[in-house]
């Protein structure tokens, strides 16, 4: 029962219910135990059980359909968050503007922004930002090549950029630049 | 017009931005790590830049921290490993 507080917080985060988090852990703990035979000593116990944790919720949300899957994605600009803040450095916020503009973003905007992202674009960004996973490790969790894992990740927090610069321009916290 | 405005201008500037992510996430071969972080520590438009994008990072995770399990749930869970035949 190792990692079950980091399992179960990574299971919150995917399914966003208690009741479906909960579910979810049971099975992949279970799926962990009578699969533990082919689990190697000495090989990655954590990135192994988040395998088990990921796969079994991309099964179930394929059979539930619960999210559009989304092959494909928007692509943002570099820096796309950073060049729209320009404008508050203009505005002559005073050199801690930016950092404060971050902090003033709530956790349920950051979570209804990472929730925006299509699905295998979302679960890169966890397993990278949150969970803090290797681009290797996030390979072998997601059954991906390293290439595919980079550009997911990229192009998920960049579009996660844009979601979170939509959210505050609602709160017109975040000033448009020109 | 602010500094940001300078940053990409130059080649030096878009190949730092382009490993931006691979800077911050650790993943850079030594050579290039090395590359970056010098360009960055003569060049504050993309310094600034990699510094807002790390506090994102760091924000992104602070913002989304886990949640625990309950006592009844990590109970429900050890009973019903207990009976799960041994595997091996």
């Amino acid at each position: 029962m190792q990692y079950v507080d980091a399992l179960y917080a990574a299971a919150m985060r995917m399914t966003r219910s208690p009741a479906d988090a909960e579910d979810l852990l049971q099975e992949t703990f279970l799926k962990a135990y009578r699969g533990f035979g082919s689990f190697q000593e000495g090989t990655n116990l954590k990135a192994w059980l988040y395998r088990i944790l990921t796969n079994t919720y991309i099964n179930i949300y394929r059979a539930k359909k619960r999210r559009p899957e989304l092959s494909d994605i928007e692509d943002f600009e570099d820096l796309y968050m950073y060049r729209r803040l320009g404008g508050l450095e203009a505005a002559a916020f005073g050199r801690s503007a930016e950092e404060e503009v971050l902090d003033s973003f709530t956790d349920q905007e950051v979570k209804d922004a990472i929730e925006a992202l299509p699905e295998q674009f979302r679960l890169a960004v966890l397993l990278s930002d949150v969970e803090g996973f290797s681009y290797k490790e996030i390979s072998e969790i997601t059954e991906v090549p390293l290439g595919t894992v980079m550009s997911r990740l990229h192009r998920g927090r960049r579009a996660l950029q844009k979601a979170l610069v939509d959210s505050g321009m609602r709160r017109r916290l975040v000033a448009e630049s020109g | 017009m602010s500094q940001m405005e300078k940053v990409n201008d130059g080649g030096d500037c878009r190949e730092t931005i382009a490993k931006l992510y691979e800077f911050l996430d650790g993943e850079l071969k030594a050579g290039d790590h090395e590359m970056v972080r010098r360009h960055i520590e003569d060049c504050s438009p993309c310094l600034e830049a990699f510094e807002f994008e790390a506090e994102l990072k760091s924000m992104i995770k602070r913002k989304l921290s886990g949640e625990c399990v309950t006592r009844e749930f990590r109970q429900r869970l050890s009973t019903i490993l207990e009976q799960e035949p041994p595997t091996i």
